[in-house]
């Protein structure tokens, strides 16, 4: 009997130390486990609020200057894929934003080329007005100065190439008021160079020069000193 | 009713002129005298080509071209000669043909004191006229070395006229400068 209570005593012992050990182990993991939730919270919430910022950053940026580094910053919040509403609308919001942002850059890069490419080109029309002027009042002088008539008419045929035609209008202002301009009777271009080889006498400056689409001028307007 | 209806008429009898006559400031007035002397100066120098025997034909011949177009068409040029009292008036272009083929081996023309002696005026019509006069010495030397000089006093009327023409799709406003008759006032050596 004795044996017997003796046996179940150690059973019941044996039980107790199984059964209290096993109890302990399961509260252990649980707390570590809340533990591990807990820091993995604290890990998203911290993302989300550090997406959230990244995000909104780009919302609020109103330049076009920064658009390689708002990518960036897109991506970088992507790459942390992150299941939350607020940082998801954000994202379309901010996605949205960098490409319209896109196309706006290309359209100002556009305006800004187109602008360039015009000052270029009325910076070449105003040297070539300015250095076929130049040429022409040479020539205009040299006609003036020659006695000699064939060396008076090589000199009109060295010019004349200048101009569209031979009829290619030339005005002469004689006066101006209020912005209306009088001007002599209109001739023409190689009237006007037979005009200086027989008067032998230059008193004007080219006011203005119109050209053609090849270059050629076809109009020539001067004003009288 | 009756004394507004005399009014009106009063205004408009001293009114009306203003729709022939438009009125310029000094200064294109000045304008206009000067591009009308201008021309009276052209044509001296073109009748000196014309005039010149080292002048090549064909360059004489392109000028009287340019200088006829300075005259109002059928205008005439007086030509006097010390020899005779007699004034012959020759159409532009006939006087400058003649001038070309004049029988001598040099000839020298040149003008001095040209100036308005009738200022121009506006007319009627819009048209401004008045009257230059030159003095023209001309110098003739023959192949035998003969010289032949007078001078003569000649009074050139000029006929200004506001015009509009289209250039490059645009209207211009000019003025239209013509020569009338060139007549001989005095003849002297």
């Amino acid at each position: 009997m004795k044996r017997v209570v003796r046996k179940i005593t150690q059973a019941l012992i044996i039980g107790t130390l199984v059964f209290g050990s096993a109890t302990f182990t399961g509260c252990k993991k649980k707390k570590e486990l809340a533990a591990a939730q807990a820091a993995e919270a604290a890990l998203l919430a911290e993302q989300i609020k550090e997406a959230t910022a990244l995000l909104e950053s780009i919302l609020a940026d109103n330049t076009l200057d920064n658009i390689d580094a708002n990518y960036d910053k897109l991506d970088k919040v992507k790459a942390m894929k992150l299941d939350n509403t607020g940082v998801l609308n954000l994202t379309i919001k901010a996605q949205e934003k960098l490409a319209a942002d896109k196309e706006a850059y290309a359209l100002l890069m556009e305006k800004q080329r187109l602008e360039a490419e015009k000052l270029r080109a009325e910076e070449a029309a105003r040297l070539k007005i300015e250095n076929d002027v130049r040429i022409l009042n040479q020539h205009f002088e040299a006609l003036v100065g020659e006695k000699d008539f064939e060396k008076s008419n090589t000199i009109i045929t060295n010019t004349l190439p200048m101009f569209a035609n031979d009829d290619v209008p030339v005005l002469v202002i004689i006066s101006e008021e209020n912005g209306e301009k009088d001007y002599d009777k209109p001739s023409t271009i190689r009237k006007y160079l037979d005009y200086l080889k027989d008067r032998k006498e230059y008193k004007a400056v080219v006011e203005n020069v119109v050209y053609d689409d090849y270059g050629k001028i076809t109009e020539l307007e001067l004003r009288k000193k | 009713m009756k004394q507004a209806s005399i009014i009106v008429l009063l205004i408009g009898l001293f009114t009306f002129p203003a729709f022939a006559q438009d009125s310029i400031s000094p200064e294109r007035k000045q304008a206009i005298d000067s591009l009308a002397m201008e021309k009276i100066r052209d044509l001296e120098k073109y009748i000196s080509i014309i005039g010149s025997k080292e002048t090549p034909a064909s360059e004489a011949h392109r000028v009287i071209e340019r200088a006829t177009e300075l005259f109002m068409e059928d205008s005439e040029m007086g030509v006097s000669s010390l020899g005779s009292d007699k004034i012959n008036y020759y159409p532009v272009r006939e006087y400058f043909q003649r001038l070309m083929a004049l029988n001598y081996d040099k000839v020298s023309i040149s003008w001095f004191n040209i100036q308005y002696i009738s200022d121009l005026e506006q007319m009627p019509d819009g048209k401004w006229v008045g009257v230059i006069t030159v003095y023209q010495r001309f110098e003739g030397t023959t192949k035998e070395g003969l010289k032949y000089k007078d001078t003569t006093k000649k009074d050139i009327t000029v006929y200004v006229e506001r015009k509009q023409t289209q250039i490059g799709g645009r209207t211009i406003g000019f003025w239209d400068v013509l020569l009338g008759d060139i007549r001989v006032a005095e003849t002297k050596k």
